[in-house]
């Protein structure tokens, strides 16, 4: 039965030249729209909200030095503060939100490097932080590659200099370091230009990349929305009566509903990740993390779609009631332009936030471990929203 | 045991009382009529009976199943054609009623054979593949009925199948009807039409303020008015003077005014025409028209509440 009702309402839907051109060709102007006019905006944004970052500096060699003084506060310094402490006292900076990340040096990243060893920096972020997490990521990440390509670079220099027996003085310094800083003063502005590179690349396709999963949420809402107008336009209709006189029964109603809701969402949400995948080039990460998200996401709006139609009396209601709810929930949770972090705790109470910040999470390359939590809460909201609905119901 | 038994029903909106104790059974396989005038509570009462509504008290016995504790066995018995068309308007009339049938539980080849069985009914096999939003007024009513065929119910509920149509199609609906019954099936017909009522019911309550103020075989409630006739004269002026005269004759039932027709009810409508030509006569009062009807369910509804059935 419930399969039916969905198939029936998926069959209406499909016939609304409304509903599809408000579901699909909407939120690809406006991703599109908000990417690019308001991606300028967003930069300004960043470089205006510069942040601190704690780095805890284990290692005593002398690249540790060169990667602080000259990597992240010389060369990022128009994006971010960084001062060195101690352990504990960045555990505290960090739990006390004084610091939206600490970077931790390891003890052996001097003599890693030296030795061509591959070397990992302990990057901490907050949750909800992702955009400026990313950013010092990539910045060290860049470093450590530079850093170990010139490093290669200047022990094949030696190599050729021990071939040709080229005199080696006698000051304390290993040959390599010696070159080493030989090359760094060479190329140190090189090398800076190099590790800012991929950042600034990050940062441009950040616009476009956070708008398509901010509208992609809002949008998701918004075809749960053209579900609660199938549930209210089925009283409207007069239908709801014949259903009710027939063998459906109540709960074959909603749960028909609810997957009718959940398929026209879907089906949207997938065609808008592969479109602004293919279209805007929006790398939305791991795919079977994309599809978790996403199916929380849609379970989530559909609870919302369900509460909604128990809720209003007639279509003009639903939607009056659904957007308004919806662009309000978008622009709390940063859909709109960012938002200062004072207004974080607020945006929590919005589905938007948590599937935007997981697909934001995706987006920088987490894996699908790294957004369970997001999916927990989501399919605990749909949860919670599905059951008032259900009993708020009057057929 | 009669088929269908409703038993002291009652339902209230706040302070109105939509239906106000009503009893009656209907037979199996009889055409059972529900006459009353606008707002008298007959949907109501048909939405209690088709579990849509719980009554505030009374019991409905549909096939011997009683109402609350068995409603999913009653609603395999029911066939409900709502007063208003529930249709999806942007399906086609077949879309609509292949997902009908699958509510009633129809699924494969038979659902295909009554759908298309249900359009050959409906009389719009050639409009089949239509979206319904693009049907006249009639044939919207017509798919309405067909989708409560699908199941072949055993009884046939309809409230009011025919307002707002073209007699044509309201023909054809009453055609359909009557051979449904003729096949047998059991109908509950709700009207404030008169005609439609006599046309088709073998019995009849007829309702008013949510009471059923007379129930019984057409003739059983033509004999409540007595072998009375009604006599419709269309004046060229009234008065009350003229009223109160035509009142006062020997012989008058009872007389009422109707879109400025008179409307005497009376045993002897030759001799009382005859009277009150001569009243009209003396009050230099002129005929317009004059008719004689042979008692009705209206003039029946007229003696029983003193107002028209439409008003
Ligand atoms: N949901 C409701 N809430 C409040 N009052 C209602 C409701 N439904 C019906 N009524 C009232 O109950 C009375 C009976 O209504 P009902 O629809 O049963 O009459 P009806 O005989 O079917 O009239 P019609 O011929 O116009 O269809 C009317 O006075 C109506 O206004
Ligand atoms: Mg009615």
């Amino acid at each position: 039965m419930a399969l039916f009702i969905a198939l029936k309402d998926l069959r209406v839907v499909l016939r609304d030249r409304r509903a599809i051109l408000m579901l699909l060709l909407m939120p690809s102007i406006i991703i599109f729209i908000l990417g690019t006019a308001l991606g300028s905006v967003f930069n300004q944004n960043l470089a205006v909200n510069k942040f601190s970052i704690a780095v805890v500096n284990n290692d005593e060699g002398y690249l540790s030095s060169v990667f602080i003084n000259e990597v992240l506060r010389d060369g990022m310094s128009d994006t971010f503060n960084t001062f060195p402490v101690d352990k504990e006292k960045a555990e505290d900076m960090f739990n006390k939100k004084t610091v939206p990340a600490v970077i931790t040096i390891p003890e052996n990243f001097s003599k890693d490097i030296d030795s061509n060893k591959q070397v990992r920096l302990d990057i901490k972020t907050r949750l909800g932080d992702k955009i400026d997490s990313v950013i010092v990521k990539s910045v060290a990440e860049s470093f450590a590659n530079n850093i170990s390509m010139s490093y290669a670079s200047a022990n094949a220099v030696m190599d050729i200099e021990k071939q040709y027996k080229f005199n080696i003085p006698a000051n304390g310094m290993t040959e390599a370091q010696m070159v080493m800083s030989g090359l760094r003063q060479k190329l140190g502005n090189e090398m800076l230009k190099f590790s800012e590179e991929p950042q600034k690349k990050y940062k441009t396709t950040t616009a476009i990349q956070y708008y398509s999963a901010a509208m992609l949420v809002m949008f998701i809402l918004f075809g749960a929305n053209t579900g609660t107008r199938s549930i209210v336009e089925e009283r409207e209709n007069k239908t709801l009566g014949r259903l009710m006189s027939t063998r459906a029964s109540k709960v074959s109603l909603i749960s028909g509903k609810t997957m009718g809701i959940f398929m026209v969402c879907l089906a949207q949400a997938l065609t808008l990740i592969i479109f602004t995948c293919i279209v805007y080039g929006v790398n939305w990460g791991q795919v079977a993390g994309t599809l978790l998200v996403t199916v929380s996401a849609v379970f989530a709006a559909s609870g919302f779609g369900v509460v909604v139609a128990a809720l209003v009396k007639t279509a003009r209601a639903a939607d009056g009631v659904g957007m308004l709810v919806i662009q309000l929930s978008t622009m709390m949770s940063g859909g709109m332009v960012p938002i200062p972090s004072s207004m974080k705790t607020m945006s929590m109470f919005t589905i938007n936030w948590w599937a935007h910040q997981a697909y934001i999470d995706l987006m920088v390359g987490s894996g699908i471990s790294a957004v369970l939590p997001y999916c927990g809460v989501l399919a605990a909201i749909g949860l919670v929203l599905m059951s008032i609905g259900v009993a708020r119901f009057r057929t | 045991m009669s088929y269908i038994e409703i038993k002291n029903l009652s339902k209230s909106y706040g302070n109105l009382k939509a239906v106000d104790d009503v009893s009656f059974n209907v037979e199996k396989g009889e055409v059972f009529g529900l006459l009353g005038p606008n707002g008298a509570g007959k949907s109501t009462l048909i939405s209690m009976i088709t579990t849509l509504l719980k009554p505030d008290s009374g019991d409905i016995i549909v096939d011997e199943y009683t109402m609350n504790g068995n409603n999913s066995e009653i609603r395999k018995i029911l066939g409900l054609v709502p007063q208003e068309i529930a249709l999806y308007p942007t399906l086609t009339a077949k879309e609509n009623l292949v997902f009908w049938g699958r509510m009633y539980g129809l699924r494969g080849s038979l659902l295909n054979e009554r759908v298309d069985e249900a359009l050959e009914i409906a009389g719009l096999v050639d409009r089949a593949k239509d979206r319904v939003d693009s049907y006249s007024g009639g044939m919207k009513r017509r798919i309405n009925i067909a989708a409560a065929l699908l199941h072949k119910p055993g009884v046939l509920i309809m409230d009011e199948p025919t307002v707002g149509i073209d007699p044509q199609s309201r023909n054809h609906i009453l055609e359909t009807v009557l051979k449904l019954n003729m096949e047998g099936m059991t109908v509950i017909y709700t009207s404030h039409y008169m005609e439609e009522v006599e046309f088709l019911c073998s019995r009849v309550a007829i309702v008013d303020h949510g009471k059923v103020i007379a129930l019984g075989t057409k003739d059983e409630l033509k004999k409540l008015v007595g072998d009375n006739d009604t006599l419709n004269i269309e004046l060229t002026s009234t008065s009350n003077k003229v009223l109160d005269k035509i009142k006062g004759l020997n012989g008058v039932d009872s007389v009422s005014v109707e879109e400025g027709k008179l409307k005497v009810i009376t045993p002897e409508a030759d001799m009382v025409l005859a009277r009150i030509i001569s009243i009209l006569d003396i009050e230099k009062s002129k005929i317009h028209s004059v008719n004689i009807e042979q008692s009705n369910l209206e003039s029946v509804f007229l003696h029983l509440t003193g107002r028209a059935l439409r008003d």
